[in-house]
């Protein structure tokens, strides 16, 4: 180890253009693959308020179509999120809640009105998603079911809607409608998109905005699924339930189109797509291969291209190595092993810049919701063992593929010639 | 000269043959995501028929009834009075110069009312198919929307007036729609056959977004009996800020409705098209990165280049050449290798544009876009020689020589 360090070090000495190039072409690469890498894991990753994530499917709309030519689709009623989706199996919980933000204007007790993210949530909706309770309590069913004007809200809204009073049983006016706060929770970022709001207040079944016809409305459903229940099997119920909804249609001549729904983290966080469009997951996950290929690629080549100049100036040590029996195996090792360890050093920095970067620059996750100056991802969500363990994973390919070829065409040399050559 | 430039090409193959490849990838790469910033380009640059300035946007919301605050109406009021007295006060504002009301009636807002137009004959059914955007009549004169064969917006807005229908054009052609010239002047009807208008004329299609052409066409119709969730006001030129800070609560309340999600047209613009500009960035970032990768390269190399064949340019100086030949031959080298690269890029660029494959609407800029590329990775490569050529032009001949 000590021997190759010493090495890199005559080589930073020697050839400093070279070994700088190859340095900074390191960190740039890993430092754009990671920001690409965790762009798309925050919108995957758990984090509070959304540390079920990877427990979570999201029933998201309904598309009817009569004769095929006329379609309607669009988030569901009350009712036929019930009918799809409650009572699953292999299901923990299962929330009916509006997953849009409604931007409310909200007055408490400091005479001012303030303009606030609204969301109408159920009382389950708090057993998937663990918003931190600072003061007070989360709705009861019982509230819920009887449309009780009851609001839960952000540590912000409290700072400047109440000031210092208390706000846990004051009356806070939202959207021109009285409303008594029963509890305050911490403040949470919008990239947690399914369960982020400043306010929620209760998805009373019976409220009118809440509906469109019998078939539409503004509903989702959210499950809880329980560990180690696979995703495919609630997904076959939910199947099914679309053929029983199907034979209640069918004598008004008309019938559900299924597009996947429930969804998992990874479609969410793409964004869901159009309430009439099944997902392409797929071909979104083979672009961003894509994107990694060329971002590892192109500076593969180029960093294998200044390892072959490298390797030009040492042929003859290698000669005189190979004179004394080193094997081409080993010499192929230690080439790429050497090679390695300034990849990994380029890579440190390119994740650090990376990290640094994904965390301050907010407007990075346009794709993940319409967030507003205030989305940021907690910190843990960046950085952690997986993606870790992505980033030296990334140098070790990065260092195959560029490594590989100069050395094993470094190993080749024959002695005599290398030696003669000096 | 030339000669001499491609055997000493051939003699650094096995380091030109990656170039190569790093240029042909880059170069496909740089085409593809130009091409497909040049496509966001076109749409951009259509000419949107509305003037998209100085207005600003609301939404008109009513007190529930179940509310404390709500108050009880006499005979002779409603919600509606109350509307078009908050709506009479609004056009008395100084900065105002006129106020309009609609539902999916806004730009930059991704709703679609997909709505069918039929013309019965007694042959066929000609049906159109359109984005239904309803609107009280002064909506035209807010956004400024011109009637495709010149009618001012004062013009549409009678038509409106008269209950008649203004469609719009299609912009992708699809040879299962119907010609929309032959709607106007026909009476149709809308959705289901007892809804019959007159299509007084046509007008240009409101887009929902500046990045996305029209999905099927535009029919502005009247608001009916509907209510308008939608407030637009044109403001003055430049006064949209001073007009928002000018409302007071009576400005912005009449008894039960009000009006709140006060912005401007720019915010909503941004607002919708913030991940297309997310996406934008991302490419430009992606592509300067494989620029700098390119510069790297070439930097490196010749660099390297430069160190290995002191003498080899010493003995070309001795024989002659002047500083600025060493200069344009390692140019030369630089440009050689691009030139083969891009023709191989260009084959495969005109391939995958043949074939389709690419999920990009091709315009006429998408062929421009390979000689840019070209352009652009040629003024790369010579700045990135420019250190090491330069280097190699100052070799002192009789000091390179000494060893040998």
């Amino acid at each position: 180890m000590k021997t190759k360090l010493l090495q890199i070090l005559y080589d930073v000495r020697h050839q400093p253009v070279i070994a700088w190039v190859t340095f900074i072409a390191t960190a740039l690469s890993i430092f754009l693959i990671m920001v690409v890498v965790m762009m798309q894991r925050v919108s995957v990753v758990p984090f509070a308020p959304e540390s079920c994530r990877d427990r979570l499917l999201l029933g998201a709309y309904i598309h009817v179509s009569d004769d095929g030519h006329n379609d309607s689709s669009a988030p569901m009623s009350y009712e036929i999120a019930r009918k799809l989706y409650e009572g699953l199996d292999g299901v923990e919980h299962t929330s009916f809640f509006i997953r849009d933000w409604d931007p409310v204007d909200v007055k408490g007790t400091k005479n001012e009105y303030i303009t606030a993210k609204s969301r109408f949530v159920d009382a389950e909706f708090f057993n998937i998603f663990d918003h931190k309770l600072l003061q007070g309590r989360f709705f009861t069913p019982e509230e819920v079911k009887a449309g009780i004007p009851v609001a839960i809200i952000s540590e912000r809204i409290a700072r400047e809607a109440f000031g210092d009073d208390n706000p846990v049983g004051a009356t806070i006016i939202i959207a021109q409608k009285d409303y008594r706060v029963c509890g305050v929770v911490a403040d949470s970022s919008p990239l947690a998109s399914t369960a982020f709001a400043d306010i929620f207040r209760v998805a009373w079944p019976e409220n009118p905005e809440l509906y469109y016809g019998d078939m539409f409305g503004r509903f989702y459903a959210g499950l809880l699924v329980a560990d180690g229940v696979d995703f495919e099997s609630v997904r076959e119920q939910v199947r099914r339930r679309y053929d029983e909804l199907d034979s209640e249609l069918a004598p008004e001549g008309k019938k559900t189109v299924y597009h996947g729904s429930p969804f998992d983290q990874e479609v969410i966080g793409a964004g869901l797509s159009g309430s009439n469009v099944t997902p392409d997951v797929g071909s979104a996950r083979r672009m961003r291969y894509i994107i990694y290929a060329i971002l590892l690629i192109v500076p593969a080549i180029n960093l294998s291209s200044m390892l072959h100049s490298r390797m030009r100036r040492r042929v003859s040590e290698i000669g005189v190595r190979r004179a004394y029996g080193c094997t081409r195996s080993r010499i192929v090792f230690d080439i790429i092993s050497e090679n390695f360890i300034v990849t990994l050093a380029g890579g440190f920095i390119g994740v650090a810049a990376g990290v640094i970067f994904a965390y301050s620059y907010s407007g990075l996750y346009g794709s993940v919701a319409t967030l507003g100056p205030e989305a940021r991802p907690e910190i843990g969500a960046l950085l952690n063992w997986t993606t870790i363990g992505i980033a030296v994973g990334l140098c070790f390919i990065l260092n195959i593929i560029s490594a590989s070829v100069p050395a094993i065409q470094a190993a080749r040399v024959n002695p005599v010639e290398a030696i003669n050559k000096k | 000269m030339k000669r001499h430039l491609l055997a000493q090409m051939r003699n650094e193959w096995s380091s030109n043959i990656w170039m190569i490849v790093e240029l042909f990838i880059v170069s496909v790469v740089l085409w593809f995501i130009f091409a497909t910033l040049a496509m966001y380009y076109s749409m951009y640059k259509v000419d949107k028929g509305w003037d998209s300035h100085d207005i600003c946007l609301a939404s008109t919301n009513v007190v529930p009834q179940d509310s404390p605050h709500y108050h009880p109406y006499d005979s002779t009021s409603t919600p509606r009075t109350d509307l078009q007295l908050l709506v009479n006060n609004l056009r008395n504002n100084e900065y105002v110069e006129a106020v309009g009301l609609g539902q999916n009636a806004l730009p930059y807002n991704y709703n679609y009312y997909g709505t069918s137009m039929g013309l019965v004959t007694p042959d066929t059914t000609f049906m159109y198919y359109a984005n239904r955007r309803m609107m009280s009549p002064d909506m035209f004169k807010v956004f400024r929307i011109e009637g495709a064969n010149g009618e001012t917006p004062e013009q549409l807005a009678e038509i409106l007036e008269r209950d008649q229908v203004i469609i719009s054009g299609y912009e992708l052609f699809d040879e299962n729609l119907s010609d929309p010239d032959r709607f106007i002047g026909q009476q149709v009807f809308i959705g289901d056959t007892a809804s019959v208008f007159y299509v007084a004329t046509k007008a240009y299609g409101m887009r929902r977004s500046d990045y996305e052409p029209l999905r099927g066409g535009v029919v502005y119709t009247p608001l009916g009996g509907i209510w308008p969730r939608e407030l637009a006001v044109r403001v003055k030129p430049g006064m949209s800020e001073k007009f928002l800070q000018s409302l007071t609560h009576d400005d912005k309340q009449v008894g039960n409705v009000y009006i709140n999600n006060l912005r401007t047209i720019e915010a909503e613009r941004e607002n919708a098209h913030y991940d297309i500009n997310v996406s934008i960035r991302n490419f430009i970032i992606c592509a300067s990165f494989l620029l700098l990768v390119i510069f790297l390269s070439f930097l490196g190399t010749f660099w390297f280049r430069t160190q290995e064949r002191t003498s080899e340019i010493a003995i070309r100086i001795t024989n002659g050449a002047t500083r600025r030949d060493i200069f344009a031959r390692f140019v030369g080298e630089g440009l050689g290798l691009l030139v083969i690269a891009t023709v191989a890029a260009a084959i495969v660029d005109i391939l995958l544009i043949k074939y389709d494959t690419l999920p990009i609407e091709i315009t006429s800029l998408t062929y421009y876009v390979i000689p840019f590329v070209f352009i652009l990775l040629s003024a790369m490569t010579v700045a990135a020689i420019w250190t090491p050529a330069s280097k190699a032009m100052k070799i002192d001949p009789a000091s390179a020589l000494k060893d040998q």
